[in-house]
C-alpha cells in the first residue's frame, strides 16, 4: 500500500476525532473559529479556509491580513460552486461544509490548481463541518452558561435555587467533555454511546433514554443500541417500526420531534401511553447527514415540559453520538484495509504463495519452536535452472506463466502444513517442520524436482524446467536467516554441479563461499582501479607468415596470490555480475592499444554470453569512436552456443555488430552441434578450430578429414578460418597444405604484454619478418 | 571535499542590484565577526545581517560587533546545533550572512514570550511583510526557538498574516544538540521563547526547496491508541513494544533513555498524508508506560509507517531540495542559497556525509556559490496548502 495516494477512507479517519480534540480544547469561541480555519485546510492541502456565519465572515486564512475578499467568501457559501478564481491567487478548486443549528453559514476550503477534491476529502470536509456546528454549540451553550452565571453571582450570589442550576450546568459541561475525552482517547463505541445515554439521563432528569438505529438491511425499522431505565419488557435489540412514536418521526423526518403531551399526540405509541409515558423528545443520530438512529428520552412526570435550553442539549448529546458512530465506521473501514493490505504485503502477488517476509516470520517462528520441543525443521531453497532462457527467448509474460504453473507443481506435492514461499524471481523457499530424520528432506527434494520433470506446456511449446535445490536443517545449522543462507548455499552448490539436482549444505560451504566473496571484492577492485592486465598473442596469417592479428586475454596479477588464470576469475565474474565491466574494461583497453598497432592489425577481444545484448552494439561503437580504431580492426569472438541463439535480442546485436563493419569470430568451433549450414544465416566472418582438433591433426587422419572438411566449407561460404592451439611447426604446415587462412598458439607466439610484441603491432617496426617463434 | 572561499561578489554573487555575501567565523573562517562581516559585505553597505551561530561563542560579544560595523543593517539571528558556510559543514563556530542593494527591503519583527500564544506570535513575526509590499516578490523567514511549543501554530499565524502568496522559510534555533536552551536574536537583544521575523521583498523570486529523505520500511500500523504528541499504542499493542521490535533496535536501545534517543533520530515516524508521509521526529520513549513521546501531534486513528534512511537517500533528498529550490526562481541564477537543516539528517549522515552534502549545495548554487545555513531542531518551509512545519528535513531557500 502506497502512502502517496489518498486512495482509502484512512486520511480522513485520522482526523476528525483530532479535529474535535484540537476544537474543544479552544479558548473561547473565536479560538474555535480561527482553528477550524487553520485544520480544515491542514487537512485537504488548502490554501484558504474560512468560516462564514449568519452571512458574516467570522474567521479566515489565505490572504494578506485584512486583505480577504470577504464578500466572495460569503457568496460562495450560499450559492456554491466548484472552481473560482480568487483575486491575486488564481483559480482553486471550491468545497463548502455547511453547519447546521445557529443561523446556518458554511465551513469553506479552497485548493489552488485544477485538481478537484477526492470523494474522502469531501466526506472530511463535510465532517468537519459537523464537527464544527457541535462545537460551536456547545461553546454558545457554555458563552450563554457564562453570562447566566456573572448575572447571577451579580443578582443573587446567595440565591440557592440558581446556585443548583449553575451546578447542573457545570454537570452537563463535565458530562460532555466525559464523551469528548472517550471518543479520542481509544473508548470503544458502546462505551462512548454509554455515557451519551448516561448524560442525558442524568441531566435531563427523564425517566427513560434510548438510543436507537435503524437496522442494517431492514430501513423499515430501528432497533435499541443501548438504553437507561427501560423496564424488563424492552431489552436491547428491541425493534421499533419508523415512522412512529418519538424515535420513529425524529429518523423519519431527520429533525427534533418535542412531544410535551405524549398521550394526545396522533404519532402516539400505544404501549407507551398504557406505561405511563406522559412527555418524550427525540433528536436524530446522522451519519452523512442522513438519519440512521435516534436519541430518546421519555418521562412519566405528568407536566413535564422540555425548555428550549432541554432541547439543544439533547441535539448536542444526539450529535455526539453521531459523530462516535461514524468514528466506529471509519476505524472499521481502515482495519479492513489494513487487513487487505497485509496480506498484501506478506503474500506473492504473481503466485499468491507467502513471500520472503512471511517466510521469514513462519520461519522464525518454527525454530523457536523447534528449539523448545527438541525438534527438527528443514529448508529447502529452490532455484529454476534455465529461467532467465525461458524469459528472454519467450518474453516476461510466458516466464510470469511458466513461475505460476511451477508454484502449483510444487505445491502440490506438500504436505498442508508445510510453508512454501516465493522469495522472488524464480527462487522458491520450503519450509518443512516436525521432521524425524534429515533423510525426510532428501525426499521432499527428490519429490519437488520429480514434479518439475514432466515439460510444461508454454505459448505452443513443450518447455523443460529443471531446478537445483540446497537443503539445510536445524541439526546443522541454527537460527531461522542462517537456515535460509545455509539452504541457499548449497543450492548454489547443486548448480554448480550442473543443476537439476539436490545438494545438502555442509559447513565447509560457508568457507568457500567467503573465499569467493573475498575473490569478488578484489576482482571488483582490479576492475575499478585498472589492476588488469591485457596480454596479446599473434594471430598469424599462414599464407604470408606475418602477424595479421591478436588476440586480447585478460591477466590478473594478483598482489598476494601472484598471476590469477582468467579459468579462475572469469567465473567468478560471472557470478558476481562482473563480467560486464570486466568485458568493457578489456574491449576499451584493446581497442585503445590497437589503435596504435600497424594498420594491418586487428585486435581480437572475447565477449561472454551475457555482455551479448541489446546495448552491446551501441558500447562497441562508442569505444571505437573513442579509440579511433576502424571498425574492420576489431573482432569479437563468441561462443559456439552464443552464436547459435534462438534468442532475437543476441542475433540483432550481432547483425547490428556485423553491420557497422565489426568482425564476428564463432570460437571453440566444432566443439558444439552446429550445423555448418545454419552457420550461413549467421552474421559471422570468421570461425576458429578448436585446438581438440589440432592437438590431435598429426595423429588422427579422422582430425585432419575434419579440419579439412570445416576449412572446405568456410571457403565456400566466404568465413576465414582460424586454427586454435599451434603447437609445432608440423601442425603449422599440415594446416596451410589444407588451405586453413590463419593460425595461433604456443608455437607461434606465447600470450605477452603489448610492449614485448611491439615488433610485430607496431608501425614502426612494420618491415616485412617471417616469424618462427616468438616465446 | 573542498568548497569555494568566499567569491567576488561582483561577478556572481550579485544580480544588478541586489547581493548576498557570507563570513565564516571559527573553525577555517574568521577570528572576528567584525572580519567575517567584511568578507561577506567587501565594503558595501548590507540592509540585512544574518548570524546563524553557536551558543558556545560570546554572543553578546558578536552582536555588539555586528551592530556597530552594520551601519543600519538590521542584525538578526539564532543560535545552532551546526553551521553551514563557506568552509563547509562546522560546529561551535558561526556563520553570517549579509544582504545588500536597492533591490531589497528588509523588515524584521520579534515576538517574545511566544509560549502564551504561540499563534498570536506567528502573527506578528510576520507584521514586517506589511512594511515591503510594494516588492513583487517577498518571503518571510523565520528564526523561532523550536523549544517554546507546538510551531506549527507559529507558522499557522504566520500565515494567517502572510497569506498564500508569500512562501514562509526558516528554521528552530540550536543549542549544538544539547536540547536546553536556545536563543534568538535581534539588535543586540538575546532571547528564549521568542521568535524572529524577517520579511525579505525583491525584485526578483525566491525558490524553496523541501525534502526528507527517509523511507517507510514494512508494512503501515494503525495508531489504535494517541493522546497529543504520545504515541501509546500501535496495531493495539504498546507502541514502544512494536517500535522496537520492527525496527530491530540493538539492546542497548531496550532500556537506555540516552541509546534510544540517538536511535530514534534515525528512526521517524511516518503519518499518512495526503501529498505523502509527513515525518514526525521520535523525540523519545516511556520505557514504564512503553509510549513513544514525539515533537508534534499524532492523530488516533491515522495510518503510520516506521521510516528509516541511509547516506544514500539523505544525499539524494538534498540534491533534490537544491533542484526544486532552484527550478523556482523562473530561470533566473540563484545569487546564493540558504540551507535549514535537520540535526538529525547530520546523524545519519556523519562527517563525511555532511561535507558531501554541503559540497552539493554549493554544487546547485552556479555561478555563485554563495552558501549559509544552519543545523536546526525542527524546520520551516511553506509553499502550498497551509502545512509548514517539518521534522527532519532539509529546507533550502534559493535568492536570485
Amino acid at each position: 500500500m502506497s502512502g502517496d495516494e489518498p486512495s482509502s477512507s484512512s486520511w480522513t479517519a485520522d482526523q476528525l476525532t483530532g479535529f474535535l480534540a484540537a476544537l474543544s480544547t479552544a479558548d473561547d469561541q473565536h479560538a474555535v473559529l480561527l482553528r477550524a480555519a487553520d485544520l480544515v485546510a491542514e487537512a485537504v492541502e488548502a490554501e484558504v479556509a474560512a468560516v462564514v456565519e449568519a452571512g458574516a465572515v467570522s474567521s479566515v486564512i489565505g490572504f494578506a491580513a485584512g486583505k480577504a475578499p470577504e464578500a466572495l467568501m460569503i457568496e460562495l457559501v450560499s450559492r456554491h460552486r466548484p472552481e473560482v478564481e480568487l483575486p491575486g491567487l488564481g483559480a482553486a478548486q471550491v468545497l463548502v461544509a455547511p453547519l447546521t443549528g445557529g443561523a446556518g453559514g458554511g465551513l469553506l476550503v479552497a485548493r489552488l490548481g485544477a485538481a478537484p477534491f477526492t470523494h474522502e476529502e469531501r466526506n472530511l470536509v463535510r465532517g468537519m463541518g459537523r464537527v464544527l456546528s457541535l462545537t460551536l454549540r456547545v461553546s454558545r451553550t457554555l458563552e450563554t452558561e457564562r453570562a447566566t452565571r456573572q448575572e447571577s453571582e451579580r443578582r443573587a450570589s446567595d440565591n440557592a435555587a440558581l446556585l443548583h442550576q449553575l451546578q447542573e450546568r457545570q454537570a452537563l459541561l463535565d458530562r460532555l467533555a466525559r464523551i469528548q475525552r472517550g471518543l479520542t482517547g481509544g473508548a470503544t463505541l458502546a462505551e462512548v454511546l454509554e455515557a451519551v445515554v448516561a448524560g442525558a439521563a442524568d441531566l435531563l432528569e427523564v425517566d427513560v433514554v434510548t438510543l436507537r438505529q435503524v437496522v442494517t438491511g431492514d430501513p423499515d425499522y430501528a432497533e435499541i443500541m443501548c438504553a437507561f431505565g427501560l423496564d424488563e419488557g424492552s431489552p436491547i435489540g428491541t425493534r421499533v417500526r419508523i415512522g412512529t412514536g418519538a424515535s420513529g418521526r425524529a429518523i423519519a423526518q431527520n429533525r427534533l420531534v418535542v412531544m410535551q403531551d405524549y398521550a394526545d399526540d396522533r404519532d402516539a405509541y400505544a404501549g407507551h401511553v398504557r406505561s405511563g409515558i406522559k412527555s418524550a423528545m427525540a433528536a436524530p443520530v446522522r451519519e452523512n447527514g442522513q438519519a440512521v438512529g435516534s436519541l430518546v428520552v421519555a418521562s412519566g412526570t405528568p407536566g413535564r415540559q422540555y425548555t428550549d435550553l432541554e432541547q439543544e442539549t439533547l441535539l448536542v448529546f444526539a450529535d455526539h453520538a453521531s459523530l462516535a458512530i461514524a468514528e466506529a465506521r471509519s476505524a472499521e473501514a481502515l482495519r479492513h484495509a489494513l487487513a487487505e493490505a497485509r496480506h498484501d504485503a506478506m503474500h506473492d502477488a504473481l503466485t499468491g504463495l507467502p513471500n520472503r517476509a512471511l517466510l521469514k516470520d513462519r520461519l522464525t517462528r518454527a525454530v523457536k519452536r523447534a528449539t523448545r520441543l527438541n525438534g527438527m525443521i528443514g529448508l529447502l531453497f529452490l532455484d529454476l535452472d534455465d529461467f532467465k532462457h525461458v524469459n528472454d527467448s519467450l518474453g516476461h509474460d510466458a516466464g510470469d506463466k511458466l513461475l505460476n504453473s511451477v508454484a502449483k507443481r510444487l505445491r502440490s506435492c506438500l504436505r498442508d502444513e508445510d510453508t512454501i514461499a516465493r522469495l522472488g524471481g524464480d527462487e522458491f523457499a520450503i519450509l518443512v517442520e516436525d521432521l524425524d530424520s534429515t533423510k525426510e528432506t532428501g525426499q521432499v527434494a527428490a519429490r519437488l524436482l520429480d514434479a518439475l520433470r514432466a515439460p510444461f506446456a508454454l505459448s505452443g511449446r513443450q518447455v523443460d524446467v529443471h531446478a537445483s535445490i540446497g537443503i539445510a536443517t536445524t541439526d546443522e545449522t541454527t537460527g531461522g536467516a542462517s537456515l535460509l543462507r545455509s539452504a541457499d548455499l548449497a543450492m548454489y552448490e547443486a548448480k554448480r554441479l550442473g543443476g537439476g539436482r539436490w545438494v545438502r549444505f555442509e559447513p565447509d560451504m560457508h568457507n568457500k563461499s567467503l573465499q569467493r566473496l573475498d575473490l569478488e571484492q578484489e576482482l571488483r577492485r582490479a576492475i575499478d582501479t585498472d589492476q588488469l592486465q591485457l596480454h596479446y598473442q599473434p594471430i598469424i596469417d599462414l599464407t604470408n607468415g606475418r602477424v595479421c592479428a591478436a588476440e586480447a586475454l585478460a591477466r590478473w596479477p594478483h598482489p598476494d596470490r601472484g598471476m590469477i588464470p582468467p579459468a579462475e576469475f572469469i567465473p567468478v565474474a560471472e557470478e558476481a555480475r562482473l563480467i560486464g565491466a570486466l568485458g568493457e574494461w578489456v574491449l576499451r583497453r584493446a581497442c585503445a592499444d590497437a589503435a596504435t598497432w600497424r594498420p594491418d592489425v586487428s585486435v581480437t577481444v572475447n565477449v561472454s554470453p551475457s555482455q551479448v545484448t541489446s546495448d552491446l552494439p551501441r558500447l562497441v561503437v562508442g569505444v571505437l569512436g573513442e579509440a579511433q580504431l576502424g571498425p574492420d580492426r576489431l573482432t569479437l569472438e563468441l561462443t559456439e552456443a552464443t552464436a547459435m541463439t534462438d534468442a532475437p535480442a543476441t542475433l540483432a546485436a550481432m547483425q547490428q555488430l556485423h553491420d557497422v563493419g565489426v568482425r564476428i569470430a564463432i570460437d571453440d568451433f566444432g566443439t558444439g552441434y552446429s550445423s555448418l549450414a545454419r552457420l550461413q544465416s549467421l552474421p559471422v566472418d570468421m570461425l576458429k578450430i578448436d585446438r581438440s582438433f589440432i592437438a590431435t591433426l598429426d595423429q588422427h587422419v579422422n582430425a585432419s578429414a575434419i579440419v579439412s572438411a570445416i576449412v572446405a566449407l568456410s571457403r565456400g561460404t566466404g568465413l576465414v578460418t582460424i586454427a586454435e592451439g599451434v603447437e609445432s611447426a608440423r601442425q603449422v604446415e599440415t594446416l596451410a597444405s589444407l588451405g586453413c587462412d590463419r593460425a595461433q598458439g604456443f608455437h607461434l607466439g606465447r600470450p605477452a604484454p603489448a610492449q614485448d610484441l611491439a615488433n610485430h603491432l607496431l608501425p614502426t617496426q612494420a618491415h616485412a619478418r617471417r616469424l618462427t617463434t616468438v616465446s | 571535499v573542498t568548497t569555494p572561499s568566499p567569491v567576488v561578489l561582483e561577478d556572481v554573487g550579485a544580480a544588478g542590484d541586489r547581493w548576498v555575501g557570507v563570513g565564516h567565523l571559527g573553525r577555517g573562517g574568521c577570528d572576528s565577526a567584525t572580519g567575517a562581516l567584511r568578507i561577506a559585505t567587501e565594503g558595501r553597505v548590507p540592509s540585512l545581517v544574518l548570524l546563524f551561530a553557536s551558543a558556545t561563542l560570546d554572543i553578546g560579544g558578536v552582536l555588539a560587533e555586528l551592530g556597530s560595523a552594520s551601519c543600519d543593517a538590521s542584525v538578526v539571528g539564532c543560535t545552532t546545533a551546526g553551521e553551514i558556510g563557506p568552509t563547509g559543514p562546522g560546529e561551535h563556530g558561526g556563520v553570517i550572512v549579509a544582504f545588500g542593494g536597492a533591490g531589497f527591503s528588509i523588515a524584521t519583527s520579534v515576538a517574545t514570550d511566544v509560549s502564551d500564544g504561540l499563534r498570536n506570535a506567528g502573527c506578528a513575526a510576520a507584521s514586517g511583510l506589511a512594511r515591503i509590499a510594494d516588492r513583487p516578490h517577498r518571503v518571510l523567514l523565520l528564526l523561532t526557538d523550536g523549544l517554546a511549543g507546538d510551531q506549527q501554530e507559529i507558522v499557522r499565524g504566520a500565515y494567517s498574516v502572510a497569506g498564500a502568496t508569500v512562501p514562509l522559510v526558516g528554521g528552530c534555533a540550536g543549542d549544538d544538540g544539547r536540547m536546553q536552551q536556545t536563543f534568538v536574536f535581534a539588535g543586540e537583544q538575546v532571547m528564549s521563547n521568542a521568535v524572529v521575523g524577517i520579511a525579505i521583498g525583491s525584485n526578483a523570486p525566491f525558490g524553496l526547496g523541501v525534502r526528507h529523505g527517509w523511507r517507510t520500511v514494512g508494512e503501515p500500523m494503525l495508531v489504535t491508541a494517541s493522546a497529543g504528541t504520545e504515541v501509546l499504542a500501535l496495531d493495539d499493542e504498546p507502541a514502544l513494544d512494536v517500535y522496537l521490535r520492527r525496527l530491530g533496535a540493538p539492546a542497548a536501545v531496550h532500556s537506555d533513555s540516552a541509546a534510544f534517543t540517538e536511535f530514534a533520530m534515525t528512526h521517524p515516524l511516518g503519518l499518512n498524508r495526503r501529498s505523502g508521509e509527513e515525518v514526525r521526529f521520535v523525540a523519545g520513549a516511556d520505557f514504564a508506560t512503553r509510549s513513544l513521546h514525539c515533537i508534534a501531534q499524532v492523530p488516533q486513528g491515522g495510518r503510520a509507517w516506521f521510516m528509516e534512511g541511509d547516506s544514500e537517500s539523505v544525499l539524494a533528498a538534498t540534491t533534490d531540495a537544491c533542484d526544486e529550490a532552484v527550478g523556482a526562481l523562473a530561470g533566473h541564477n540563484p545569487i546564493a542559497l540558504v540551507a535549514f537543516d535537520c540535526i538529525a539528517r547530520r546523524g545519519v549522515l556523519g562527517q563525511a556525509g555532511i561535507e558531501q552534502e554541503v559540497a552539493s549545495i554549493y554544487n546547485a548554487c552556479r555561478p555563485a556559490s554563495t552558501v549559509a545555513g544552519f543545523y536546526t531542531y525542527g524546520e520551516i518551509a511553506r509553499t502550498r496548502g497551509t502545512g509548514g512545519f517539518h521534522n527532519q528535513t532539509l529546507v533550502v531557500l534559493a535568492v536570485a
